[in-house]
């Protein structure tokens, strides 16, 4: 049988909070109207936060697989029917 | 230096090794069955896994099709490498506890958990249509976008050859080589394309100038290709098209299947946060290449910028030797990018079809080694139905993605409720997907695909979870039903 401490499912609040707050800040509600001549490192500031949250996105799922993921003792475990 | 001779060749020697590997796998394979067919033994590694699902998500339409609509829309273009990076955390709703049961219970499909899970094959079947509704249209994108990369490189090349050639090569590998020698081409495939991307940033950067002089240039002759969205409509629209791709690239059976094949969890979840990265890096890097294009071809109209990068990567040849044979790799990678794609998802249509409708419906109790011949041989009559389909297309790329999304989205409720609880109906999710299907289908037709920049799919799916949810409360699932979904699924995730 399998103890609970070695189980991890990725289906819980505190890694589904994060993806939550990040997809709201993936879309682009937050900036002003009209155009903005505003430039970082050549591109738009809008395009330059999204690119910005993107990456924290991606870094979130690496988080998540490493972290936050291990069912694999249910795979190993006897139980339910093969 | 211009011509062919170049992408020939470079095309030659990818083409000769991907036979080659199909071939290999045909000879390694294990034995004579479906799971070998469909899943490669559940035998694969990481890095394979990884290029190949890559190499199946980046796709003709992704490098052809998503450039040029960066070209057209500009950086509000950037809500492609947004909804490929939603992707890997669509399939955190359910891949976690899926490949656990697919490992227990030996799934193929996803219809095969379907089945298990409601007891239903009017359910499958009406899943099952969505689902292969989905992969379908991305089979047929693949072909239109090798038509139209072929048509832009030079105009006494005709739209068909690239239809009809790529197509039987993808066939003849799939057919002979079933999921081990899919994967591993794609795997090589995944990595032409890398090195094809990086090629095409580097030489158009130094061709046409940088990102910085793009912007400053579309400031002022389109300065709103540098806008973000301006209005609620274009907001809607980008969350719209995040959830669309973020569920339905998630329900890709062929996507499934890949990470069913993988050799453990371990590998899988490596998989996916590889494919993370790479989903966040070469799209970002092909909307610049699309927002180049559009500060140095200006006035394109919407069905000629379909062919702006086949243009770009021609104008680039002649420029010196070294980028006339850098182009012709890049060529070859966009090529790849179409073929990986295609043979995937035609080796998962035939898996729909032997393993999901033929096995299912009409011959239970047909032998393996049978159904493997059908499935090989039903990958050509796939094909040439789906050559005479494009051979004159009638749509953009960008809208051949929408339609599949919103094919696929219906059947994201069925997988969600079915996985997670227990009180969900087969009944209310059968009703559920066919209104929520029925709306998608009646906007498309009707000709107003979105509503208020929503898309069809997308209130089609919304629609679909509530009749779900709501009939699943009103009807009552059997104390029996409830009790026999804890004992196969929710007992298995206990200690």
């Amino acid at each position: 049988m399998t103890s609970k401490a070695e189980v991890k499912d990725p289906m819980n609040w505190r890694v589904w909070i994060r993806f939550i707050i990040l997809y709201i800040l993936l879309i682009p509600w937050y900036f002003p109207k009209g155009i903005s001549r505003v430039l970082v490192m050549g591109i738009p500031l809008w395009a330059f936060a999204i690119i910005f949250f993107l990456v924290c996105l991606v870094l979130c799922i690496i988080d998540v697989t490493r972290n936050h993921w291990d069912l694999e003792a249910f795979i190993e475990s006897k139980d339910g029917n093969p | 230096m211009s011509g062919m001779f170049g992408p020939i060749v470079t095309l030659a020697i990818s083409l000769v090794v991907m036979l080659y590997v199909g071939w290999y796998s045909y000879k390694k394979r294990q034995a004579e069955s479906m799971e070998d067919y469909f899943l490669a033994s559940r035998t694969l590694g990481t890095l394979v896994v990884a290029l190949s699902l890559f190499a199946t998500q980046y796709s003709g339409n992704s490098m052809i099709g998503y450039t040029a609509r960066a070209y057209r829309i500009g950086f509000q273009q950037l809500v492609f490498p947004v909804f490929m990076v939603m992707i890997p955390v669509g399939y955190m709703l359910f891949i976690p506890r899926l490949y656990v049961l697919a490992n227990k219970r030996k799934y193929i499909t996803l219809l095969d958990f379907l089945e298990d899970r409601f007891q239903s094959k009017v359910l499958c079947f009406v899943a099952g249509i969505f689902l292969f509704w989905g992969i379908y249209v991305q089979f047929v994108e693949q072909l239109q976008a090798s038509g139209t990369l072929f048509a832009g490189l030079g105009s006494n090349i005709p739209y068909w050859s690239g239809v009809v050639i790529l197509g039987l090569i993808i066939a003849v590998y799939v057919a002979v080589g079933g999921m081990r020698g899919a994967m591993l081409v794609q795997a090589i495939q995944g990595g032409i394309m890398l090195l094809g991307i990086l090629f095409l940033i580097i030489f158009s950067w130094s061709h046409y100038g940088g990102i910085g002089s793009s912007v400053q240039k579309l400031l002022e002759v389109s300065p709103e290709k540098v806008l973000p969205p301006q209005s609620a409509k274009g907001i809607l629209s980008w969350a719209s098209t995040m959830t669309l791709v973020a569920l339905g690239g998630a329900m890709y059976t062929h996507s499934i299947q890949q990470l069913f094949a993988s050799r453990n969890e371990k590998v899988l979840k490596r998989s996916l946060s590889r494919m993370a990265v790479l989903t966040f890096l070469t799209p970002t890097i092909l909307v610049f290449i699309g927002i180049i294009a559009a500060a140095n071809f200006l006035g394109l109209s919407t069905m000629e910028s379909e062919k702006v990068i086949p243009m770009m990567l021609s104008e680039m040849m002649q420029t010196s030797a070294l980028s006339y044979w850098a182009m012709s790799i890049v060529f070859t990678a966009i090529l790849m990018a179409t073929l990986s794609t295609a043979s995937g998802v035609l080796i998962s249509l035939t898996t729909v079809i032997i393993s999901d409708f033929y096995k299912r419906f009409i011959n239970p109790n047909v032998q393996d080694a049978k159904a493997t011949r059908i499935a090989r041989w039903f990958n050509f009559v796939i094909l040439i139905i789906s050559m005479i389909l494009v051979l004159e297309p009638r749509t953009t790329i960008w809208r051949l993605t929408e339609i599949k999304f919103e094919g696929l989205l219906q059947a994201v409720p069925a997988v969600l409720l079915g996985l997670y609880w227990p009180r969900a109906t087969k009944a209310s999710i059968i009703t559920g997907m066919i209104a929520g299907g029925s709306l998608a289908i009646g906007m498309s037709l009707s000709g107003h695909p979105t509503y208020m920049g929503i898309h069809g799919g997308v209130l089609g799916m919304l629609l679909n979870f509530a009749i779900a949810y709501l009939l699943s409360k009103i009807s009552k699932a059997h104390d029996s039903e409830v009790q026999s979904f804890n004992e196969k699924f929710v007992k298995l995730f206990k200690a």
